[in-house]
């Protein structure tokens, strides 16, 4: 049986490939990609491998000095 | 008469004061009387209605308390000495951090300075023994309050590579520069390697003071942009709700019992990005308990060798002597 952390490994590198994703992480039962903007969120696909892609905008991530 | 009234006075404060419910002395300037200061009515009436010669008045003013280091009235930005975790901090090459908390050197028990490799070590153009400044440079910090040297720092890596931590630490020039205290927190001596959805988190920072948020991720991969569309990746990573600004990095996350969770580095205007302390600790070799550090341990190998050595060595003069008898 293959869990969302695993799917969520497998898709990982691709996904931080795609222009605007911030970040990736998982739950039991979901993968969650962290987008820049809402205009990044259309390039998501909706599903992986048979588990829901939740899409989280959250903006540009940077060093806080 | 000024001076019989100051005389009087400081006479008052080495007495009156031993008594416990006397809280302060004062004078008045324009009525020539000595003023104390008492927690509750009843407690004035045991004041002397003269003293010295000069009358007494009594003033209630209920217990007075010393005010909070939490109080806005700190400014965050000074030079602090000794200076505790949540005041400004830096390399002498960049603008201002947060200096993080104290931790010990898990191997010799030293007391060091924590907080970001960006902060501390300038983003991997620090080498070890660079001076770093409390306050940090932006907040007007010069080689004069310089605080620390550069002790070591975990090199953050390009991408492909995933970083789990962007952490350093410095070696306090004068132990009692540095105090055991977070700023508004408390002091820290535990860690608590298990973060969780959910939980509540506190840390104290230059630039925000004392937040709280909640953890909404504990496992995400994060890039990090640093100005030029360059970027880090960071694997393994705790967020949280938002609950820091610029100038916050470098801030320990602690649980609601004041123990260690997360090294907080990075942010949008949505959400803040901690390191686990886990690793934090096992990169960096450091430990937030004192019980933990122990000297380091011979290893069994070595004792056996030696031991065979002496054993030969005694053995072959013993022979010889014999011999050579």
């Amino acid at each position: 049986m293959v869990t969302a952390h695993e799917v969520r490994a497998k898709y990982e590198r691709w996904l931080l490939t795609l222009g605007g994703v911030v970040g990736v992480t998982s739950t039991d039962d979901k993968i969650i990609v962290l987008v820049m903007s809402q205009r990044d969120a259309v390039k998501i696909p909706r599903e992986l491998d048979g588990f829901p892609v939740e899409v989280r905008v959250v903006g540009e991530v940077r060093f806080l000095p | 008469m000024r001076v019989e009234l100051e005389s009087a006075r400081r006479k008052a404060e080495r007495e009156l004061m031993k008594l416990p419910f006397v809280h302060g002395i004062a004078t008045t300037n324009d009525r020539e009387a000595i003023v104390v200061f008492v927690e509750s009515e009843e407690q004035a009436q045991m004041i002397p209605l003269e003293y010295a010669g000069f009358p007494v008045e009594v003033f209630v003013t209920g217990k007075i308390e010393a005010l909070s280091l939490v109080a806005p009235l700190v400014k965050r930005t000074e030079r602090f000495r000794p200076a505790p975790g949540g005041v400004s901090i830096g390399h002498y090459t960049i603008t201002a951090g947060t200096l993080g908390s104290r931790v010990y050197d898990s191997r010799t028990g030293a007391r060091l300075i924590l907080s970001n490799n960006h902060v501390l070590a300038a983003t991997n153009r620090g080498e070890p023994g660079d001076p770093i400044l409390q306050p940090g440079p932006y907040d007007g910090g010069t080689m004069k309050d310089m605080i620390a040297r550069l002790l070591r720092f975990v090199r953050l890596l390009p991408p492909p590579t995933y970083n789990r931590v962007d952490c350093a630490v410095a070696m306090p020039i004068m132990n009692a520069y540095l105090s055991d205290e977070i700023l508004g927190i408390g002091v820290v001596n535990e860690e608590n390697f298990n973060p969780e959805v959910g939980m509540t988190v506190f840390k104290s920072g230059r630039t925000t003071g004392v937040t709280s948020g909640k953890i909404t991720y504990t496992n995400a991969t994060v890039k990090v942009w640093y100005g030029g569309g360059r970027y880090y990746i960071f694997g393994d990573q705790i967020v949280t709700t938002f609950m820091a600004r610029g100038g916050d990095s470098g801030s320990l996350l602690v649980d609601e019992d004041h123990r260690a969770v997360g090294l907080l580095f990075a942010g949008s205007s949505r959400v803040t990005v901690h390191n686990r302390i886990e690793y934090v600790c096992r990169e960096l070799g450091v430990t937030f308990s004192r019980m933990k550090v122990r000297p380091p341990k011979i290893k069994k190998e070595y004792l056996i060798a030696a031991g065979a050595f002496i054993a030969s060595t005694a053995l072959t003069y013993y022979i010889a002597r014999r011999w050579l008898r």
